[in-house]
């Protein structure tokens, strides 16, 4: 079973930390189909975090189709992240080292190649909107 | 709040009822020893008549004051361990916070802490007033003097008064200070004020005294008689007033001075001029005649039959006077800590 | 949403010292709510006040819809936790169950044996962080609808803290029925994690007040080139600006991040936030307009 952790001061709402840490778990291969998530109750108590928290973690999780309550019994892992395997992780590797090679040609440095990633990482994306 | 009382209080009723118990313990030996010591001994020979019994009073002296000392201190005692720290304490340790937090409203966890530390005090005081009255009324039978001032407040009912009173005080003095100790300390001080002004300023006015112009030498019971004549600047002369002693068994004589001026009939304060029985050598007075002669003092006094009267009347005022404390400490609770 | 905690222009003041000014706001049911400020900013009064312990000067407020006073449905843990030093950690968990009468025994007793108490153990003999436990699990086995705590934790070490907020986040996750609670802390680490609401309060004054994801996900840190703020986008309320020579930084609330190359623009942390709001003199701000209920 899963174990949360909340890093205050990190900037990020404590159920978007909870959502990253099962989306992390699914990645890692920690989680899968049919694992019970741990009860709102226990995490409460574990970790010390609002028990609304926790909930609207679990929904947001749910909206994603990651995860399907069962009344009375717990919550648990309906869908997986859909992660590429890692064979797709090369094609995608070279389109990002052109688009490196550009940023480079039009004169950014390091530092501001990496803030432009995250801050684009971050924001969200059309689809996403 | 029975039970929280009795919890936080424990430690206080233990304390008096192992006094109590010891204190009831010797007075009881001690009392049935004092009985069976003047059994049979002749109680009417008048003052200073009587050895035998002054003998067996006499050697029953410290007990006797140890007993009377338990009556005078009790109500005082209970108002500064028990009255002071009801709230005081509370507010000082800031537990007042959590319990008025409870379900229960603050004036009922008043009222519970108020009635109950006062039944414990008035039960303390009642039968400790009640186990002296006891043992000392064959002394008290004996000396006559049960309406004196002092002696009024330490037998009967009024200890029982003043414990309500002084819990009362207590609790309110508490509220209004927050400090334990400090509570404490004022309760005793305005309880010994109280204490001192009740008798002087208050009882002798509970009822309207009897003013009377009594005869010298005439009355059996009230028993007057000649003690001189008074100085003036260390001498006697023609205006020297001629002064009497009188003596008011069980009542209260409520004269400022023990020598008052012998009259008349018309009232007129005689002086060693106008005394009707000049002696020999103008001084003194010849004795025979006096015994004969139409002698009175100006007496103001409570008699010996006002005496329960008096007994309710002030027992009744400190409860007034309890009762009157605890509202306001009510008021006060809900007033100045809103 | 219902308010459990309503007030309306709620003053109190200590003799000539104002304790709480203008003080408008409400609670929602089910929130776990904190209550920030500096020390002396009106929170403990703000906490006396609901639970009844105090009254106010002018204004009014109300708990579940009535004047404050209904204890048996308000639990409160006032600050330093007082207990009687004299008596047992059994005789407190007996005067609970004497002077409330939906008092649960069992709870308290488990709460008591989780937390590690001797329960013959006097109370004045408790470290700091049990006697915290004791004054929660009183507060707790009442089965109140408004928890109510006032600086629980200040006192405590790390250690006692987490122990005392995992107590306190079972308690909200198990209550039945549900629980409201207001917790006041200048520990803001500690409100991230259990609240979902924030009430800030600085000089006696309500400074903002919001569900905790709204306030984070709604302000930013814009950091540009100098410009002018109102040369900005329109959807942006500058909260507070500085610039120096060359760079402009601005405090916005906005509903999401605009993307632009000309700025970088990142999410204020809860501290900042909090920080600006007690340190800005300015109108009480409503942050929480469009709150979705929750549960």
């Amino acid at each position: 079973m899963i174990e949360f952790h909340i890093e205050p001061r990190s900037g990020v709402a404590p159920y978007l930390q909870l959502v990253h840490q099962v989306r992390q778990a699914l990645r890692l291969g920690l989680l899968s189909e049919g694992d019970r998530l741990p009860k709102v109750k226990e995490v409460a108590a574990k970790v010390a975090i609002n028990p609304n928290t926790v909930l609207k973690a679990y929904r947001q999780l749910e909206n994603e189709g990651l995860v399907s309550p069962k009344p009375g019994v717990g919550t648990f892992v309906s869908g997986t992240l859909g992660a590429p395997a890692v064979s797709e992780h090369e094609p995608l590797r070279r389109e990002l080292s052109r688009w490196l090679t550009t940023a480079r040609a039009a004169g950014l440095d390091e530092e501001s190649i990496e803030a432009l990633f995250r801050q684009t990482v971050r924001s969200p994306t059309e689809e996403e909107r | 709040m029975t039970w929280l009382t009795w919890r936080q209080q424990r430690t206080q009723f233990l304390t008096a009822a192992a006094v109590l118990l010891l204190a009831t313990a010797y007075l009881l030996v001690d009392g049935l020893r004092l009985r069976h010591g003047i059994h049979g001994l002749p109680t009417d020979c008048g003052i200073n008549q009587c050895f035998d019994l002054e003998r067996v009073i006499g050697s029953k002296h410290n007990a006797y004051l140890a007993a009377d000392a338990l009556v005078l201190l009790a109500p005082a005692l209970i108002g500064a361990f028990w009255g002071a720290p009801l709230i005081a304490r509370e507010l000082e340790t800031g537990t007042h916070r959590m319990v008025w937090s409870q379900s229960v409203p603050r004036g009922r966890w008043l009222a519970a802490k108020l009635l109950l530390t006062t039944a414990a005090a008035v039960l303390v005081t009642g039968l400790l007033s009640l186990l002296t009255t006891w043992y000392a009324a064959p002394i008290d039978r004996f000396d006559h003097n049960r309406f004196q001032p002092l002696l009024f407040s330490l037998r009967g009912l009024v200890p029982l008064g003043y414990a309500a009173f002084a819990v009362a005080l207590g609790a309110c003095v508490g509220l209004f200070l927050r400090r334990t100790l400090a509570a404490a300390a004022v309760t005793l001080v305005v309880f010994a004020a109280v204490q001192v002004l009740v008798p002087l300023a208050v009882r002798p006015h509970l009822q309207q005294p009897v003013h009377e112009l009594a005869a010298l030498h005439k009355d059996p019971i009230r028993h007057g008689s000649f003690a001189g004549f008074e100085t003036t600047g260390g001498r006697i002369g023609p205006d020297s007033r001629m002064v009497a002693v009188f003596d008011l068994p069980d009542g209260w004589m409520l004269s400022d001075s023990t020598l008052l001026p012998v009259r008349d009939a018309t009232g007129r304060v005689l002086t060693l001029a106008s005394q009707p029985c000049p002696g020999s050598d103008q001084f003194p007075p010849d004795s025979a005649c006096l015994a004969e002669a139409d002698l009175y003092v100006a007496l103001d006094y409570q008699p010996a039959d006002r005496y329960w009267t008096f007994q309710f009347a002030e027992t009744g005022l400190y409860l007034a006077a309890a009762a009157a404390l605890a509202a306001l400490t009510s008021w006060g609770l809900r007033r100045r800590l809103g | 949403m219902t308010a459990i905690v309503e007030t309306r222009a709620l003053h109190k003041r200590y003799g000539r010292r104002q304790a709480l000014t203008d003080c408008t706001l409400s609670v929602p049911a089910g929130r776990v709510v904190g209550l920030v400020g500096p020390n002396g900013a009106g929170k403990s009064t703000l906490l006396q006040l609901a639970c009844g312990l105090l009254t106010p000067t002018s204004g009014s407020i109300e708990v579940f819809g009535a004047p404050p006073g209904q204890l048996a449905r308000v639990g409160f843990v006032a600050q330093d936790t007082p207990v009687y030093a004299a008596l047992s950690v059994a005789d407190h968990l007996r005067l609970g169950a004497r002077l409330n009468p939906r008092w649960d025994a069992a709870l308290a007793e488990r709460r008591v044996r989780q937390a590690g108490l001797d329960p013959a153990q006097k109370a004045g003999r408790l470290s700091g962080g049990q006697r915290a436990q004791l004054a929660l699990a009183l507060a707790v086995a009442k089965r109140p609808e408004l928890l109510l705590l006032d600086e629980p934790v200040a006192a405590l070490d790390p250690l006692a803290r987490r122990a005392f907020l995992q107590g306190l986040m079972e308690f909200v996750a198990e209550a039945e029925p549900q629980a409201t609670v207001v917790l006041s802390s200048h520990l803001l680490s500690d409100l991230e994690r259990v609240c979902d609401h924030l009430v800030v309060l600085a000089d006696s004054r309500v400074r903002a007040q919001g569900g905790i994801d709204d306030l984070l996900a709604t302000h930013f840190r814009l950091t540009t080139a100098r410009r002018a703020a109102d040369t900005l986008p329109a959807g942006m309320r500058v909260l507070h600006a500085e610039h120096t020579e060359r760079q402009s930084t601005f405090t916005v609330r906005a509903e999401a991040a605009v993307e632009d190359p000309s700025w970088v623009m990142e999410p204020l942390g809860l501290e900042d936030l909090v920080l600006h709001h007690m340190s800005t003199p300015s109108a009480p701000t409503d942050l929480s307009p469009a709150l979705e209920p929750q549960r």
